[in-house]
């Protein structure tokens, strides 16, 4: 039950909350959530002789092999000195005895490496909170998976400005968004968010702006070891506690206006309601 | 098809009756003729080419030299001539043809190769050294390396003395950078394998008698992570790009031809071998079948497919 879940979030669809439900009412208790979950940490550490969790490439080649997903993580190192761009792929491929011009497997440059760090860290973040969560309420736990990630992004924060620039290029646009939509699902989800109205997608967009934001800040904090930026985070969190609450307000306001106009017609015999 | 054919026809027809234009009427006559043999060419050959073909009675396996079967050791040789008469005139057709569109294509080419200091490029087919030539000045322009290697590769010496005699006017002239070789594609056993980070061949795969063998041996001399590059006329997919193009091609290029190089032969010749090449998708399947690794398509069409940049890495 747990695979079929988190294979949804991988693939990293935002599921519509109707068949989100079925999935949920077949889910028996949140016993079963954990137990599968160890489950399949076990079964990826099997899987990957290597410790360091390699995500396959995002174009992948045919046929496939892991030799360019291997490309992409050595180059990781070489982002602070060169930045998002061929050549910090070019020297990750030197590194692992390729010539310079192998970056041409990732005809995209920069935004190929980007793409893979993004899903490399989120992947990174689900495992090293995944059984941590005991005890915490939902929002210690949205703020554990934050800090989590943002901890993940700490390493190339100097350069991170450019990777945003990359990302915003219009033709990069996409993968941005679908990379920030399956992070907050992901973080939504192992706080055990289990709604299925419209605050599915109102929680996820607040989610959204919060870590952005907050990364944002990050890129301009000069505190010793970022505390700006987890104080930054407290103070939006908190805010979003108020905010939530007028969204509630809202959707019951909006709710018995359309109720009562509803009424209020056909009460005048407009329309069959 | 010919519905097609007919559709345009009628298409046609209604404005030359407003002209009344003979030479207009005669060149689409003949370009009507041409597109139909365009489909005929992969089925049937020529009929007195085919009885030729019996009078050779030869058991030798035969290729194709524009839309005319020839024995597959003709091939070679016929090439050599057409590239022969053509050599000293051939940049100056280019980019007379191409309306200096070619230069765009090169240019991206050396652009996607992106090489760094001390790439060491084979480039094949080299002829008058463009790819050469923009690789040496990437590298110098870009990293300020002068480390850079390439060696120049043609089957015909005529070509290759017109890419020496280009390259004797620049600072490039007699350094280790460039070298020049005169050997065949299909065969480079001048050169030890795993010994190059990029292998390129600029229309000129189209020209060889067996593709196949040019990747093998290209395959061969890649250093493991290597790059083959291909940049090679293609299919135009858009349909009425696709009739405009197939109107340049046979009604104007050879005309070119014989106003500039006085050989409408060898460029009827051109126009012919590129509709004999595969098509883009077949191509990457022939990349690929040679070993190499693909990423996405494999293939980026450059000006509606007319022509297309081929990539594989030797993984």
């Amino acid at each position: 039950m747990f695979k079929r879940k988190t294979s949804c979030i991988y693939q990293g669809r935002i599921i519509p909350p109707n068949i989100w439900r079925d999935v949920l009412s077949k889910q028996q208790n949140t016993q079963n959530f954990t137990s599968a979950a160890e489950n399949l940490e076990s079964e990826n550490s099997v899987n990957e002789q290597n410790q360091q969790n390699h995500t396959p490439p995002p174009t992948p080649p045919n046929p496939p092999n892991s030799i360019p997903a291997d490309i992409l993580q050595a180059s990781l190192p070489f982002v602070n000195e060169y930045g998002w761009t061929i050549d910090a792929l070019s020297q990750g491929a030197k590194k692992l005895g390729y010539p310079y011009i192998s970056h041409g497997l990732f005809p995209r440059g920069g935004a190929e490496l980007i793409d893979y760090f993004l899903e490399d860290s989120r992947k990174k973040m689900t495992h090293e909170i995944l059984d941590k969560m005991d005890g915490l309420k939902v929002h210690q736990k949205i703020r554990f998976a934050c800090v989590t990630r943002l901890n993940l992004t700490k390493p190339y924060i100097r350069k991170w400005p450019e990777a945003l620039a990359i990302m915003a290029q219009p033709n990069n646009v996409p993968m941005s968004i679908e990379h920030l939509a399956k992070l907050v699902d992901d973080m939504w989800h192992l706080a055990g968010d289990k709604s299925a109205d419209m605050n599915w997608y109102s929680k996820r967009a607040i989610l959204a702006a919060i870590y952005t934001s907050t990364e944002l800040y990050m890129t301009q904090d000069t505190s010793p070891d970022f505390t700006g930026t987890f104080q930054f985070l407290n103070r939006r969190l908190q805010d979003s506690a108020t905010f939530g609450s007028l969204i509630n307000e809202i959707n019951t306001f909006v709710d018995f206006a359309a109720k009562s106009t509803f009424g209020i017609l056909s009460s005048k015999g407009i329309g069959r309601f | 098809m010919f519905p097609r054919i007919h559709l345009k026809r009628a298409f046609f027809f209604r404005q030359i009756r407003t002209k009344t234009n003979h030479i207009y009427n005669n060149s689409l006559q003949k370009y009507y003729s041409t597109s139909l043999r365009l489909q005929q060419v992969n089925t049937t050959a020529n009929f007195s080419e085919q009885q030729k073909n019996q009078h050779d009675t030869s058991q030798e396996p035969r290729t194709h030299f524009g839309f005319k079967s020839v024995p597959e050791s003709m091939k070679e040789t016929l090439v050599g001539q057409v590239f022969e008469n053509v050599a000293t005139k051939y940049d100056l057709m280019n980019d007379a043809m191409s309306l200096g569109v070619h230069r765009l294509w090169k240019d991206h080419t050396i652009r996607t190769m992106a090489p760094g200091p001390g790439t060491k490029l084979l480039d094949v087919a080299g002829g008058t050294g463009d790819i050469a030539m923009g690789f040496l000045n990437y590298c110098k322009e870009i990293h300020g390396d002068t480390s850079a290697q390439v060696k120049l590769l043609d089957i015909n010496p005529k070509m290759l003395e017109v890419g020496k005699q280009r390259f004797s006017k620049t600072p490039h002239h007699n350094t280790s950078q460039v070298t020049f070789e005169v050997g065949n594609a299909e065969d480079l056993s001048s050169i030890p394998s795993n010994s190059y980070d990029v292998y390129t061949i600029a229309f000129g795969i189209r020209n060889c008698t067996h593709i196949d063998r040019v990747l093998h041996e290209a395959f061969r001399v890649l250093k493991p992570g290597g790059r083959f590059m291909c940049l090679e006329f293609g299919k135009v997919q858009n349909p009425l790009i696709s009739s405009i193009y197939n109107l340049y091609s046979f009604q104007i290029i050879p005309v070119i031809g014989q106003v500039i190089a006085s050989d409408r032969d060898s460029y009827q010749y051109l126009v012919e071998s590129i509709r004999q090449f595969p098509s883009q998708e077949q191509f990457a399947q022939m990349i690929m079948n040679s070993g190499f690794t693909i990423v996405g398509d494999g293939w980026e069409d450059l000006t509606f497919g007319i022509a297309a940049l081929h990539s594989g890495f030797k993984l």
